[in-house]
């Protein structure tokens, strides 16, 4: 065999060099090619765009429905909300929901740098003392798909997930509303100042509307996920909750050929419905305000 | 729920099916026979050989079949490497990416040569188009097509009488890429497309959200990759989420489809040898103890993910299953797989060596995370990865027929070939490169300060991470409780380490044992001989297999999702970690 060593060697680098060709670029171009005269839709990222042409997003992507400009002021959220005790900086930043849009599910992902996307600054990052500080990054990132990786056992997700669904409780959702119309969307900016004493009767929020997924996009929620946030939107908007639950009922898609997958409702075409049947809600005041 | 496991035995039901076509037709594309495909694919069969000088008449013996898989691997492997290192300065990269660092770029050769497909890296923000395609989708149909062919090697080795030779590894290469992998690949990429599966090589798309907020959108040639990830049981995604990604996964329909990829080739495998030893019930044995195993991982973990977490308040939040919604543990879940199909996916992909998941792994419950890492310190045999899960299996068989021996004071044999001292030996070797490549670098990860450096989760849960990351690499599965920080110098060599060990060295002494078995003679079926395709070999076989597993591991497991177990349903969280807000 050693013999034959030179031999050998020539044959393996020209039999790796074809295969590359052959799997590495011929396969994966003639695929592109197909995908492309076939199912262009499909193939670029099921793109979903305004009546005038613009790209507002995509379909299997999910969006973040935050206050705009909100998030540079940054949210301490305060913990714990659940127990009704004293509010305390927990130094925990969230973004404050803006509660004319269904929402979609949060992320758990800490981030160690700035956004400048959202305008997450490095002083943010810092609020507080620095160390206590643990931002999170917003769900809007797309480009970056990643969960929290948080264990069971670990106390930073029991916390946050407790803690945003005291949040989401104290703004209507699954509970008895406490704040109505267009206050729901100061208490979404500031609920250290107006959700700090005990819950309201509440029932259980549904686990997925206070979990995040392993990209941080998740476009989808749970059916009981939507209609928990019918009465939240509903206040938000002065609309007929009924209404919204029957938008809700219409937009739920079901399992694929009938059993694979989960239902689901995607919160980017629900909260589309919702502006094309109700109309665009004006512009928030800015933080603060 | 009734759904959802419904929707388990009707992809259990497709993966069997397919499965079943496989073996069939990989049968008749190693044995030389005519296929459907042949009138197309035959004459680039031809000119392959007439390019690179290969006899396809030319039989190797077992030094020479091991010894040529090895020079692809590591001429396969220097070519990855350079092209991520170079591929700044390379085409399709329309996102400006820079070369990957030294470490990095040699850690994710060895990864995707050994078909595990760890990554240490987000696929999105660190590889060029070209890279994707041409260093790492390359990869995913060469690892695959060197398994497939080594575990025909050893079929060979069982089939054949007092033979030297056990076939041209670059005839079986070329023959499983050509009919089999690509035409299955590209049949799965474009059912993926029409589902919303990504194929372009456009840069990322901005968008302006519905609220005004700036998005990027990621592109490129996705669904291709994702296609072979799975039937190649690679397990490599293009994003850092893999197959929770709505491009790479994105519904319930895709998701079954994916599982039922990762399954028909090792499943198919099972019914090939089957035929080609003439009995297929033989098959039948191996695939039977394949199957229990793993619907047992399967159905435990998601009993488990189910469940939830006992942790999270019941009063605030709601995790039971309803008309409505999914319940369960959903941290790491995406809405559209709930909690039973992500289990479902993630112990499919474990069980194989793919390490694709489309949910995270870290997340899961504690003993609902126990099972896809058992799963693969079996030995990545139930399936297992394709090719390697079946010549693993055939060692466990011949430890099985060798205890079976024991026990009633006969020479075993298996399949009419005598087992001897020097074949148990190497069965035995083989076997014990596990707890070396995995329980060693562990205890010592747990000692180092560069090892303690890795864990994102305090308590036992980061113990799991560890112990998860070795067991992965050894297994070449590939998928990790994501939480640890692997990017490291001392993960990426260590961890490298460990995929060359598990992949390369473990194939050794396997050929070593095709080698010594393909010599022997046929001795006839006799009163005393153990028959090796009744329900009785099949429990002793999963006795084996358990006992080894667990007699190996039990400890580990202990100290990780047990403890971790435990602790939470007594109330207790682990401790803050002052340096990780996690």
């Amino acid at each position: 065999m050693l013999r034959n060593a030179p031999r050998e060697l020539w044959v393996a680098l020209r039999i790796t060099l074809v295969l590359a060709a052959l799997c590495g670029l011929v396969y994966p171009l003639v695929m592109t090619g197909i995908a492309q005269v076939a199912f262009p839709g499909q193939a670029n990222g099921s793109l979903i765009r305004t009546s005038s042409g613009t790209v507002i997003g995509s379909s299997l992507v999910g969006e973040c429905f935050y206050q705009p400009n909100a998030q540079r002021s940054g949210y301490l959220l305060t913990t714990p909300l659940a127990t009704g005790t004293a509010p305390q900086r927990s130094g925990e930043v969230f973004f404050a929901v803006d509660p004319r849009y269904f929402q979609g599910r949060p992320s758990y992902l800490q981030t160690t740098s700035a956004v400048p996307a959202v305008g997450l600054t490095a002083q943010d990052l810092h609020r507080d003392g620095g160390a206590a500080v643990v931002p999170l990054a917003p769900p809007c990132e797309s480009n970056s798909s990643q969960g929290s990786n948080l264990a069971p056992s670990n106390p930073y997700l029991i916390q946050r997930i407790d803690t945003y669904a005291a949040y989401l409780h104290c703004l209507g959702v699954d509970s008895t509303v406490p704040f109505r119309g267009s206050r729901l969307a100061a208490v979404a900016r500031d609920p250290s100042r107006y959700c700090g004493g005990a819950a309201s009767a509440t029932t259980p929020i549904p686990v997925d509307l206070v979990t995040g997924d392993f990209t941080s996009f998740d476009p989808d929620i749970s059916q009981a996920a939507a209609l928990a946030q019918v009465d939240m939107v509903a206040s938000a908007r002065g609309l007929d909750p009924a209404r919204l639950t029957r938008l809700v009922d219409a937009h739920v898609t079901g399992r694929s050929l009938g059993v694979l997958g989960e239902p689901y409702v995607d919160v980017l075409q629900l909260n589309l419905a919702l502006n094309r049947t109700f109309g665009a809600p004006a512009p928030l005041p800015p933080p603060g305000g | 729920m009734t759904l959802d496991i419904l929707a388990a035995a009707v992809t259990y039901a497709a993966a069997f099916a397919a499965a079943w076509w496989a073996g069939h037709h990989m049968l008749r594309v190693f044995q030389g026979e005519r296929t459907f495909l042949h009138p197309v694919l035959r004459p680039v069969e031809r000119g392959i050989y007439r390019i690179t000088g290969i006899d396809e008449e030319h039989e190797q013996g077992w030094k020479g079949y091991v010894g040529a898989m090895l020079l692809v691997s590591v001429l396969s492997l220097l070519l990855t490497y350079l092209i991520l290192r170079l591929q700044g300065a390379l085409p399709l990269n329309p996102e400006n990416l820079p070369g990957v660092p030294p470490a990095l770029a040699f850690n994710t050769a060895v990864s995707f040569t050994s078909n595990t497909n760890w990554q240490n890296y987000a696929g999105e923000t660190t590889m060029s188009y070209l890279s994707q395609m041409l260093g790492l989708t390359f990869h995913q149909f060469l690892s695959a097509a060197t398994g497939i062919a080594l575990a025909v090697a050893v079929i060979r080795a069982v089939a054949r009488r007092s033979a030297t030779t056990l076939g041209n590894f670059y005839v079986d290469v070329v023959r499983v890429t050509l009919y089999v992998l690509i035409p299955v690949a590209a049949a799965a990429a474009v059912i993926l497309i029409a589902s919303g599966g990504i194929q372009n090589l456009s840069a990322a798309t901005p968008v302006t959200t519905l609220e005004g907020v700036r998005q990027i959108i990621s592109q490129g040639p996705v669904a291709a990759m994702e296609a072979i990830k799975e039937l190649g049981t690679n397990g490599g995604g293009f994003f850092n989420a893999n197959s929770a990604h709505p491009f790479e996964n994105p519904t319930g329909l895709t998701n079954s489809l994916e599982i039922v990829l990762i399954l028909m080739i090792p499943f198919g495998l099972a019914i090939t040898f089957g035929r080609w030893v003439g009995n297929i019930k033989q098959g039948f044995a191996l695939l039977a103890a394949m199957v229990v195993i793993l619907v047992a991982g399967f159905g435990f973990a998601a009993w488990q993910e189910q469940t939830g977490n006992p942790a999270i308040s019941s009063t605030e939040v709601s995790q039971v299953a309803s008309a409505t919604q999914a319940g369960g543990n959903m941290e790491g879940k995406e809405a559209r797989f709930g909690p039973i199909q992500s289990a479902l996916f993630n112990t499919a992909a474990t069980g194989t060596s793919t390490g694709a998941v489309d949910s995270a792994s870290d997340s899961y419950t504690p003993l609902g995370g126990l099972a896809p890492m058992l799963l693969i310190q079996l030995g990545e045999i139930t399936p297992g990865g394709v090719g390697s899960g079946l010549y693993g299996m055939i060692v466990f068989a011949i430890v099985a027929v060798f205890l079976a021996g024991l026990m009633v004071g006969r020479t075993p044999e298996y399949l009419g070939k005598k087992i001897e001292a020097r074949d148990v030996k190497f069965a035995a070797l083989a076997i014990l490169i596990l707890p070396v490549s995995i329980l060693v670098p562990t205890a010592i990860s747990v000692l180092v300060p560069a090892g303690q450096a890795g864990p994102l989760n305090p308590g036992a849960h980061g113990f799991s991470e560890i112990l998860y990351a070795f067991s992965s690499t050894t297994g070449n599965n590939g998928s990790a409780f994501a939480g640890l920080s692997g990017n490291s110098l001392y993960y990426n060599s260590l961890l490298a380490l460990s995929m060359w060990l598990g992949r390369f060295i473990f194939v050794i002494p396997v050929m070593a044992l095709a080698g010594s078995l393909v010599r022997k003679k046929v001795v006839p079926i006799g009163p005393g001989t153990f028959p090796t395709d009744s329900p009785l070999f099949v429990a002793l076989l999963i006795g084996t297999i358990i006992i080894v597993g667990a007699l190996t591991f039990f400890p580990a497991l202990a100290l990780g999702p047990i403890l971790e177990q435990l602790q939470l349903h007594g109330g207790h969280l682990a401790a803050f970690y002052p340096s990780q807000g996690g």
